[in-house]
């Protein structure tokens, strides 16, 4: 899941600025189940605002609603009337449903509530992890499952670094060596043959560094919509 | 407490909400903090949201 964590509240402040009536849009997917966005959240900073604007002497109107998903068009459209209306829109979604908000209402100014960091999971209750870089080529059959991309500082495909100590990696002692983690799974599974094939230098065009990505499913476009 | 640093961002004295952990069974416990919140409170004064500095202009309800 896309994990984000909350803007502090004065930085919410500067970005609304002079902006009169607010709407903060909340998000029922990935940013609620980090707590960082979900309606219960909206509630929360639209509440807070509200107060803070009346302390200062600048009262505000500052509505919240939360939509199931932000990033895409149809949920969107849902509330197109209460975006219309507000003078600044307020999204605690990730990065992503930010930008489909702006993009769908090119009218609307809208900023972030949320700085979204990485993806991940909660490995226990309140402590979310990295897991996966969208590298675009997934090796995790090669692993046993565990994304040396990710979870090794230096993304390395064969093995540990000289910086591995006692299980750790040298940026951090709180941060696992993902490659003796690789290490010990496959040799719990009686599979480190898998570890003889060396891996080439990774193709990093599918990943961030090959430009903005893009995905067709010709299979699932609708006629109307498929270029000709 | 979490609720405390929220009130602090918002520019609340974060005194004005406390926890007690009492059970049902301790009523002198309940009265004490009853009376020390209540001490506590009144030194802070009325709370600033009910006194704005400028009149709503819109139709919120100001009771936050």
């Amino acid at each position: 899941m896309i994990v984000a964590e909350q803007k502090s509240l004065e930085e919410l402040k500067t970005l609304i600025g002079d902006a009169h009536k607010v709407l903060v849009v909340g998000c029922g997917t990935c940013v609620t189940v980090c707590f960082a966005g979900g309606e219960r959240e909206a509630a929360i900073v639209s509440s807070s605002l509200r107060m803070t604007s009346t302390l200062e002497g600048r009262p505000r109107e500052i509505h919240d609603v939360t939509v199931q998903r932000q990033c895409e068009w149809e949920y969107l459209d849902q509330i197109a009337e209460q975006i219309a209306d507000a003078d600044l829109v307020l999204s605690l979604a990730c990065g992503i449903g930010v930008q489909a908000i702006a993009e769908h209402f090119p009218k609307t100014w809208v900023v972030p509530g949320l700085n979204t960091s990485f993806l991940g999971l909660p490995r226990e209750q309140g402590v979310w992890v990295e897991r996966c870089a969208a590298c675009g080529d997934c090796i995790l059959g090669l692993t046993g499952g565990i994304c040396p991309i990710a979870r090794c500082s230096k993304s390395l495909l064969n093995g540990p670094c000289g910086g591995s100590e006692d299980g750790h990696c040298e940026i951090d002692p709180e941060v696992d060596c993902a490659w003796q983690l690789i290490y010990d799974r496959l040799t719990a599974m009686g599979k480190t043959q898998v570890l003889y094939n060396i891996q080439p230098i990774k193709n990093w065009r599918t990943s961030r560094d090959g430009g903005p990505r893009k995905i067709v499913r010709p299979d699932l476009r609708l006629a109307s919509e498929q270029e000709e | 407490m979490y609720l405390k640093s929220l009130l602090k961002d918002i520019g609340l004295e974060p005194d004005r909400v406390q926890m007690y952990h009492i059970s049902s069974a301790q009523a002198a416990q309940f009265a004490q903090a009853a009376t020390e919140m209540n001490e506590k409170i009144t030194s802070l004064g009325p709370n600033p949201l009910r006194m704005p500095k400028n009149p709503i202009q819109d139709n919120e309800p100001s009771n936050e």
